[in-house]
């Protein structure tokens, strides 16, 4: 699945470790799901929308 | 489901406290021959509650992971396990080498067979979902 996790996290200048501490998973799949290799649940879907302060479609998009 | 990178390094270092526990147990202690099943029953116990605990502590998608690896990897390491079993079966020379084997240590008591019998079951599986990690990674790696 697309999405803008990269994009979105450059403009508020964090790192793939502060934006993982912050959604409480492991950097490793935070790197996963940024690049498309990993999708996440919903619940965290929502969580990564939350800390942008967006909604989920906002964030992740269609293939 | 709460992931919890200390949680994760504190089982981590109870399961290698247990196992050299049990070296220790084994090589120093030298229990009897009755007593060393149950001991190793009780130590497999222990370790599988320490990995059902930690899984736990992974975030879904190390979760999701894991549980693909064992998807995999068990019927890999069962299926290993058949191909030297067909192999055994097929050379009786190799056979008789392995029954000398077992005539000069023979298991005693039907829990030394049951031990032997989980752990041949359990370990090519175990064997498996490390071999799937490994190749998983790499997938990940080259994607």
């Amino acid at each position: 699945m697309k999405n803008r996790i990269k994009v979105l996290r450059a403009e508020k200048n964090w790192s793939q470790a502060e934006l993982a501490e912050r959604i409480n998973i492991a950097r490793q799949s935070l790197n996963a799901i940024e690049n498309g290799k990993a999708d996440p649940s919903l619940p965290l879907g929502m969580r990564i929308a939350k800390v942008f302060g967006l909604r989920v479609e906002d964030v992740f998009g269609e293939d | 489901m709460t992931y919890s990178r200390k949680g994760l390094w504190i089982v981590r270092g109870i399961l290698l406290l247990l196992m050299a526990a049990w070296i220790w147990y084994g090589m120093v202690v030298r229990p009897s021959r009755d007593i060393l099943p149950w001991a190793g029953v009780v130590f497999l116990l222990a370790v599988f509650a320490l990995a059902f605990r930690a899984y736990f502590y992974l975030d879904e998608i190390q979760q999701g992971d894991r549980m693909r690896a064992w998807y995999y990897g068990s019927p890999l390491g069962i299926a290993v396990s058949g191909v030297v079993i067909l192999y055994l079966v097929t050379n009786p020379a190799f056979l008789e080498v392995l029954a000398n084997v077992f005539r000069r240590h023979p298991p005693h008591k039907p829990m030394d067979y049951f031990v032997a019998g989980v752990l041949c079951t359990m370990l090519p599986q175990a064997v498996g979902n490390y071999v799937a990690r490994t190749f998983m990674a790499l997938a990940k790696r080259n994607a």
